[in-house]
């Protein structure tokens, strides 16, 4: 075909076919790619997939995880000692406002509100 | 080169061929067990995310990797097992898909796609569609197909218009 002529529709369909044709009758020769070194190397280089390994739909429930462990393990934290300041007879608003503190020195809170005056 | 004899003429070309090495769908070399291969045809990225997402939840598939074959070209990858009208019908789902390609891909009976890089372009990951569904086969079962071709890809004309 002249070079910078557009296909028309019909001369598309015919390309199509001829090498369908060609297709068919060459026998292809397809191989294992266990053992190709350029499927190996862009499974590593450009996937980064290990090619034995099977991955187990790990992926998502660690990136899952990953994102909501340390939200909740805080927000359970907040909520139980919030609960458990109230219990000692805190107001809510003081319980609010203890429940970011750290461990110690809730302690010494705890401490100082349980001493007999 | 141009021959005129009269009122024929004869016109020969030459090219240079170049070998490539493509990956194909199908699983080993008997099975009727195919991975998804895709190819996109000039579509964004955003485009292509959005379609792949829904696909994936739609048909339960496994983790998609979008890789960036040159510019403005897309292939994506996903490890599947299925079998060869089960892909085929996954396919034409796709809006954003190369046609040539899966005309081709149906007359042979899977799909390649090209892993050897063209002159200046690079492969590049852009996306992983990460899914709660384990592969369905070991990147290492699939086969490849090594060609000889002159394809130089999509001319540089049909990218400038964008």
């Amino acid at each position: 075909m002249p070079k910078g002529r557009k296909r028309t529709e019909e001369e598309y369909e015919r390309e199509i076919e001829e090498a369908s044709k060609r297709i068919r009758k060459k026998k292809e020769n397809i191989k294992t790619a266990r053992t190709n070194a350029t499927w190996q190397e862009y499974l590593t280089d450009v996937l980064g997939v290990s090619p034995k390994a099977l991955d187990n739909g790990k992926d998502f429930w660690e990136s899952v995880r990953e994102r909501t462990l340390e939200f909740d393990t805080r927000a359970i934290q907040r909520r139980s000692r919030y609960s458990e300041l109230r219990k000692v007879g805190y107001t809510a608003k003081e319980a609010r406002r203890m429940r970011d503190w750290s461990e110690d020195k809730v302690e010494l809170e705890l401490a100082r509100k349980s001493k007999p005056k | 080169m141009i021959i005129r004899i009269g009122k024929l003429q004869l016109r020969a070309y030459a090219t240079i061929l170049e070998k490539r090495i493509g990956i194909c769908s199908q699983k080993d070399t008997r099975e009727d067990k195919h991975a998804l291969l895709i190819d996109f045809d000039n579509s964004s990225i955003s485009t292509i995310i959005n379609s792949l997402s829904s696909l994936q939840k739609k048909y339960k598939l496994p983790a998609i990797y979008i890789v960036a074959s040159s510019k403005h070209s897309y292939h994506a990858y996903c490890f599947t097992a299925r079998k060869f009208m089960e892909i085929i019908h996954i396919l034409s789902d796709i809006p954003e898909l190369d046609e040539s390609y899966f005309r081709l891909g149906i007359i042979r009976g899977y799909f390649t796609l090209r892993i050897t890089s063209r002159k200046g372009d690079k492969f590049k990951l852009v996306k992983t569609l990460v899914s709660v569904y384990p592969n369905e086969m070991l990147p290492d079962s699939l086969t490849v197909n090594e060609y000889l071709t002159s394809n130089k890809g999509k001319g540089g004309k049909r990218h400038a218009k964008r």
